[in-house]
């Protein structure tokens, strides 16, 4: 028994204890906040086998520092770390290198600012503890949290009138000068081994100096890490972060002296922002706009800032006027006087072809290109304001703060023309550029010694800060990737472009699998079995799953057979995640920051452990599983009489891919039941379907292929195909819409505040304008956009008989216009806006895929206690949780549709370069123009799904009422292209000199050869 | 009030009086034994408790941002005064309300001209920090209105208002453009509550917190904020602090609101009696001079103390 003594405390201790401070809600009004706090002296220091703290109570926990600290070459007896939050915030890459080996102690006051800076980095300062834990008990390093503030000695009040950093900065010293003595007195004094120091670090110029005077030993970073082992390595990572937020601080230390100061006597290149609070102002008073920052994909030097106050985009041209913002950020846009508006450029601006002269080091020898830029805008502008559609014209702006960045770490491959030509070979610390491999990014200037080594590479690189006097960001080396081009690299690569979580599953996960593992099954039936309460027995039932070839996670099946009374009994099958998968435990909640499983071409990063995944959930044939089933009563004209929805065990009687289920059904000669409950599937499934289209359901395009590899081994694509659709592909998407609606509307009848539901707004008209206006001046087509049924009606009229793929394109053009479909929360938003745009439904939701996607693991829990299975567990039952884990899971959707994409893209590179060596020079592929721009023509090869575009170098005469160019052919006369012409390119793929990145290029050669204009 | 005392109690209380003979053996300008402590609840933005003889009470004063109305103004000041059952047993319900809105009307007359300070201005003409004074009588023994003003006072002393800062929105570098309408590119105005006056140039959207761990600013005139004292008229003579039957006793009693710099700042008069003009100038003369005492000792007290906890005086 823990004995529990609560002591009255003495009304002097009372300025200890209590903290108060105000805080302004987001409404406005003012709190006074009250914190009692209870300071202990039983807080242990985390040293190992320390003799002062061996016998205080630590539940749990092992202390994680070394005793006799870590080795550093100021301090022959060893040291602890202690990082002022600074030091985090701006160092964190360092803390995390493999090769940083030093035990740190983390303070509870930094851990709080941190937490209070910066959420992302305070999530990598937790795991930075966590893994420090861990590895303290192997001897190296080590990381331990001290509770400072609750502890006697070390917790600090506030004196009058101290800023909370100030205080904060004091409570760290505090805690350095306390762990010094309690580490130098749990030695015996007259001990062979040396108490080791602890050493605070800090770039607070103030900070140093006031410890010195109270001597506690404290370095700078950069003096600190010149000291370690591995400290090349070490620096490289280093940001190049001049310590300006507390006080001017100026470490002489040799490195980052060169890097330093030269703002000075530099011409500002930008526009300094505004202060912070002037620009909160404009944006509360309306009169500045805030939003985020989207670059355009055509032209770096133009972006978008999406204002929910304007409704519109505003339109942000040129780098003045972008001013440093990267994508991504939430910036602050001062709108233009109406008459000065612009349209967004109709011209292609690629930053590597302009800026390839430019010289990393810093001369600012940048001249030429601005040059260039002025002469070029001066034109267009007097170009756009001549004669400009006044309906393109957007709100025209420029960014005149940032109210957040949301830089992250970028992947980057090192310009190799960047680097001095001196120093290929050398050691030397040099700068050099990064260009990101997002083409919408600016390059990062960057200070390494390992340029050379890097070379080739894909590197990750962080931006640390952009100065109005210079023309890039300045970033740091984080790691390398690996070889471009090698599977790997570009795996991960692509996996940390799009922010998908992909770290193994970790213990604690792993420990809410089952503890059978493999060997889990079905328990025996019988009465009193947890298992089986309230399941029906459906094994007998004849069911089968239909998926995709190679398809593992196997999470849906079907059956169906005519009832005595002339109506059919269909069902559908959905793995039941939600028994395996708890609410709130850590399995629960990595499941909902992943969000879903990403499918690349090669791998697929699971969302559950691939236990579940594929064996414990995947509903495979020949062996009991647990299911939730939805079973409806349907008329042979598939109208819905009853639904039920119950919990069951199933057995599944086969896997069939839809060819196979195909086959089987068209052949006539199998009469077995499973070949005929296929068919009454399949006859079902083409009512259903024509009911949805007549309801006004959209058909639409995106251009889907598959990589067919030769074996999963080799990985080389070998070639390129567009995916199949046969009957047996409808016939499970159909039934599992009705599933999903079915469940859509029973869980939000039962929990109309929280029911997780699945909604595609109408897209807005603007959005199509410009689609329109080409369709009718091109091809007098139009398209009306009232409804989706009168959408899916004029587009089902968009045919051109000399074009057989013109709908598709179309069609392919018309889902680019609409919005993407999103989860939410049924109480969130009104009822009038539940509907399903695409699918013509007034309600949806996503069911089906409980292994693959959180918002279907949800879903199912909802509607088990929507049918009184289980009760609900508390946090769904809380609208601001659903909304945030809906939140969520809406973006890695959305990262995870982009990655796949991207990875796609990647293979049918390289494939195209593959079949362009086997055939010799460039493959030739049909395309489409989709747009026009004064310099060129963007292409779309739909049997690749291939977006691209094509230069010329040369004048052409450019036309944008009509959408089309005009280009002069060898022969004198002109060739016009148009939008939605038909064209022949040749598609290479060629590899950046400079940065080793893979592009693919597009040359047309008929109806004329691009390659010599 | 219900509260009765026989003709015998009174004649003889009365008669001793007139003798400058009190019942407790003080003299008529003897204070019972005061108490006051200030910070007594630490959510409050001010607070404190009075005591005089067994006559207690509990203030405490709340700020909260309040929107100004359509012409500008708005109610700076909210006012209440609940009293305990257990301080007035002898009431019903009905009278304990009515005896609660007539302090609190009279604490409002009193309290509104005082606390209408521009201290308490966020934004002006936009937003302002609204002082509700809650004071609870828990118990009474005579003298409620100098113990409740004694404690009103101990925490308006011990208010602190939060520092803000007003959001200003304003184009660096004097933009031509964009600040039309604006008063001329003003120079940057940090609107606090402290330059409120330069904070008049309008432009302020919207307010920030300077620091939050910060406790605020004490109010600018708190030293100089007044005291009650009621002097009990009892012709010829007056007295200071009656219990309760030395109350019912005075025909008339006269509530002095003084301001420690001398300046009587309200007369309040309770009672129906005639108050013959000699006899209310000496009055208001000795009760002047008895308020400045009084207001200085507390002010000496209060400063000295840290603004924490006083001892009882006199």
């Amino acid at each position: 028994m823990v004995e529990i003594t609560i002591r009255k405390r003495p009304a002097e201790e009372e300025l200890h204890a209590q903290r108060k401070f105000f805080r302004k809600t987001r409404r406005g009004r003012v709190i006074k906040v009250l914190r009692e706090r209870y300071l202990r002296t039983d807080i242990g220091c985390g040293v190992a086998h320390c003799t002062l703290c061996s016998h205080l109570p630590a539940p749990d926990q092992q202390p994680a520092l070394p005793r006799t600290g870590t080795p550093h070459a100021h301090f022959p007896a060893g040291h602890h770390l202690l990082p002022d939050t600074n030091a985090f915030l701006h160092q964190m890459d360092l803390f995390e290198h493999p090769d940083f080996a030093a035990s740190v102690i983390v303070l509870q006051t930094v851990v709080e600012e941190v937490r209070h800076r910066s959420l992302p980095l305070w999530n990598r300062l937790k795991n930075l503890v966590r893994n420090g834990g861990e590895q303290g008990a192997e001897g190296a390093g080590g990381a331990w949290v001290f509770w400072n503030e609750f502890r006697e000695e070390t917790a600090v009040v506030r004196e009058e009138g101290e800023g909370p950093n100030d205080l904060n900065d004091r409570a760290i010293r505090n805690a350095a000068s306390w762990y010094n003595a309690h580490v130098a007195s749990s030695f015996p004094a007259r001990a062979s081994v040396r108490a080791p120091t602890v050493v605070l670090l800090t770039d607070d110029a103030a900070s140093l100096s006031l410890a010195s005077k109270a001597q506690i030993p404290a370095m700078s970073v950069r003096a600190y890490v010149a000291g370690l082992p591995h400290a090349q390595d070490l620096g490289d990572v280093l940001a190049a972060y001049a310590s300006t937020s507390r006080g001017e601080a100026e470490e002489g230390q040799g490195a980052g002296q060169s890097g330093r100061g030269r703002g000075g006597g530099r011409k500002a290149l930008y526009d300094e922002y505004w202060p912070a609070g002037t620009v909160e102002a404009g944006v509360k008073s309306g009169r500045l706009f805030q939003g985020f920052f989207n670059p355009s994909q055509y032209n770096y030097l133009e972006g978008f800032v999406n204002s929910q106050a304007l409704g519109r985009p505003i339109l942000v041209i040129g780098r003045a006027d972008l001013n440093r913002a990267v994508s991504g950020d939430i910036v602050a846009v001062e709108l233009y006087p109406e008459s000065q508006w612009k349209a967004p450029g109709d011209e292609v601006v690629d930053q590597e072809q302009t800026l390839a002269n430019d010289d990393a080091s810093g001369s600012e020898d940048e001249a030429a290109e601005t040059e260039r830029r002025v002469a070029l805008r001066e034109l267009r502008d007097a170009r756009d304001t001549a004669r400009r559609h006044p309906l393109e014209r957007h709100p025209t702006g420029r960014v005149v703060g940032v109210v957040k960045r949301n830089w992250r770490a970028y992947v980057c491959h090192l310009d190799a023309a960047s680097l001095a030509s001196s120093a290929r070979t050398a050691q030397a610390q040099q700068t050099v550029f990064a260009t990101p491999v997002a083409a919408n990014l600016p390059r990062i200037r960057l200070r390494t010694r390992q340029a050379p080594q890097l070379v080739g590479q894909k590197i990750v690189v962080s931006i640390d800060r952009w100065d109005v006097t210079s023309r890039y960001p300045e970033g740091h080396f984080v790691r390398a990737l690996g070889k471009a081009e090698s599977k790997e690299a570009e795996q991960e690569s692509l996996l940390l472009e799009y922010e998908v979580p992909y770290r193994a599953f970790g213990r604690a996960i792993l420990d809410c699998l089952p503890k059978e593992g493999e060997d889990w099954v079905v328990p025996p039936k019988e009465a009193g079995s947890v298992v089986w309460r309230d399941r029906e027995d459906l094994r007998d039932t004849i069911i089968c799953s239909i998926d995709p070839p190679g398809c593992q996670d196997i999470d849906d099946a079907l059956h169906a057979f005519p009832l005595p009374n002339g109506n059919i009994q269909a069902g559908v099958h959905i793995a039941d995640v939600s028994h395996f998968v708890l609410p709130e435990n850590a399995m629960d909640s990595e499941a909902a920051a992943r969000g879903t499983t990403v499918y690349l071409v090669d791998k697929r990063i699971d969302m559950l452990p691939s236990l579940l995944g594929t064996n414990l959930c995947s509903l495979r044939p020949f062996v009991e599983r647990l299911a939730f089933s939805v079973i409806w009563e349907l008329t042979p004209d598939a109208k819905i009489v009853n639904v039920r929805f119950t919990k069951s065990v199933i057995a599944s009687k086969a896997a069939f891919t839809y060819k196979e289920a195909q086959t089987r059904k068209d052949d006539l000669k199998q009469k077995d039941p499973l070949t005929e409950s296929i068919r009454l599937l399949n006859s079902l499934a083409q009512k259903l379907r024509a009911g949805r289209m007549a309801a006004g359901a959209l058909n639409l395009a995106s251009p889907e292929v598959r990589i067919q590899m030769e074996s999963p081994e080799s990985s080389d694509p070998i070639d390129v195909e567009q995916k199949e659709l046969l009957e047996t592909n409808s016939l499970v998407e159909e039934f599992m819409l009705l599933a999903n609606i079915s469940v859509a509307a029973k869980i939000q009848e039962t929990f109309p505040q929280t029911a997780v539901l699945r909604r595609h707004m109408p897209p807005p008209a603007s959005n199509f304008e410009m689609l329109q206006d080409v369709l009718m001046k091109r091809k007098s087509m139009s398209l009306d956009i009232s409804s989706s049924g009168a959408l899916a009606a004029s587009l089902d009229k968009c045919v051109d008989s000399a074009e057989p793929s013109f709908n598709i394109l179309v069609r392919i053009m018309a889902t680019r216009c609409m919005r993407p479909a999103e989860y939410f929360c049924a109480g969130s938003v009104s009822r009038e806006t539940f509907g399903h745009y695409g699918l013509a439904s007034p309600i949806y939701t996503h069911f089906t895929s409980p292994i693959r996607r959180y918002a279907d693991v949800l879903v199912h829990r909802q509607l088990a206690a929507a049918i009184d299975y289980t009760p609900l567990h508390a946090s769904l039952h809380s609208r601001q949780h659903m909304e945030r884990i809906l939140n969520v899971v809406n973006r890695r959707h959305r990262m995870a549709q982009m990655a796949s994409r991207a990875s796609i893209e990647f293979y049918v590179a390289l494939s195209l370069k593959g079949r362009a060596e086997r055939e010799g020079g460039g493959v030739r592929e049909k395309a489409f123009i989709i747009r026009a721009f004064r310099n060129g023509v963007a292409v779309f090869v739909s049997k690749l799904g291939l977006e691209g575009l094509v230069t010329f170098k040369r004048e052409i005469s450019f036309d944008p009422e009509v959408y089309s160019v005009k280009v002069p052919s060898p022969t004198g006369e002109q060739v016009a292209l148009s939008v939605f012409d038909e064209v022949d390119v040749e598609i290479s793929v060629e590899k950046d000199v400079n940065t080793q990145r893979g592009k693919v290029k597009m040359v047309l050669v008929h109806p004329i050869d691009s390659r010599s204009l | 009030m219900a509260y009765q005392l026989s003709k015998a109690e009174s004649s003889y209380t009365a008669s001793g009086l007139l003798l400058s003979q009190r019942l407790d053996g003080r003299s008529l300008l003897d204070y019972r034994p005061i108490t006051v402590e200030a910070g007594v609840a630490p959510t409050a933005n001010g607070s404190a408790r009075a005591r005089i003889g067994d006559t207690e009470v509990v203030v405490a004063v709340k700020l909260d941002v309040k929107k100004m109305g359509e012409d500008g103004e708005g109610g700076r000041c909210v006012c209440s005064v609940e009293c305990s059952p257990s301080a007035y047993p002898q009431l019903d319900r009905d009278s304990l309300s009515d005896l609660s809105a007539d302090l609190s009307t009279l604490l409002s007359t009193y309290l509104t001209p005082i606390v209408s300070t521009p201290e308490l201005l966020i934004i002006p003409s936009q937003l302002y920090w609204q002082a509700s004074v809650d004071a609870l009588v828990l118990s009474s023994s005579g003298n409620v209105h100098d113990t409740l003003f004694a404690a009103v006072r101990a925490a308006l002393w011990d208010l602190r208002v939060p520092r803000t800062r007003g959001v200003v929105y304003e184009v660096p570098g004097g933009g031509d453009d964009v600040a039309m309408g604006e008063d001329g590119g003003s120079s940057v105005e940090k609107a606090g509550v402290l330059d409120h006056m330069r904070g008049m140039k309008r432009g302020a959207v919207d307010f920030d917190l300077v620091d939050g761990a910060d406790d605020g600013t004490p109010l600018e005139g708190r030293s100089d904020l007044p005291v009650c004292v009621t002097l009990n008229l009892l012709s010829p003579v007056f007295y200071l602090d009656a219990t309760i039957p030395e109350e019912l006793c005075a025909p008339t009693r006269l509530l002095l609101f003084i301001r420690p710099s001398g300046t009587l700042c309200g007369i309040h008069k309770l009672g129906e009696a005639e108050l013959p003009p000699a006899e209310l100038k000496e009055a208001l003369q000795e009760g002047v001079r008895l308020g400045k005492e009084l207001g200085g000792a507390m002010n000496a007290r209060m400063g000295g103390m840290g603004g924490k906890r006083m001892g009882p005086f006199s």
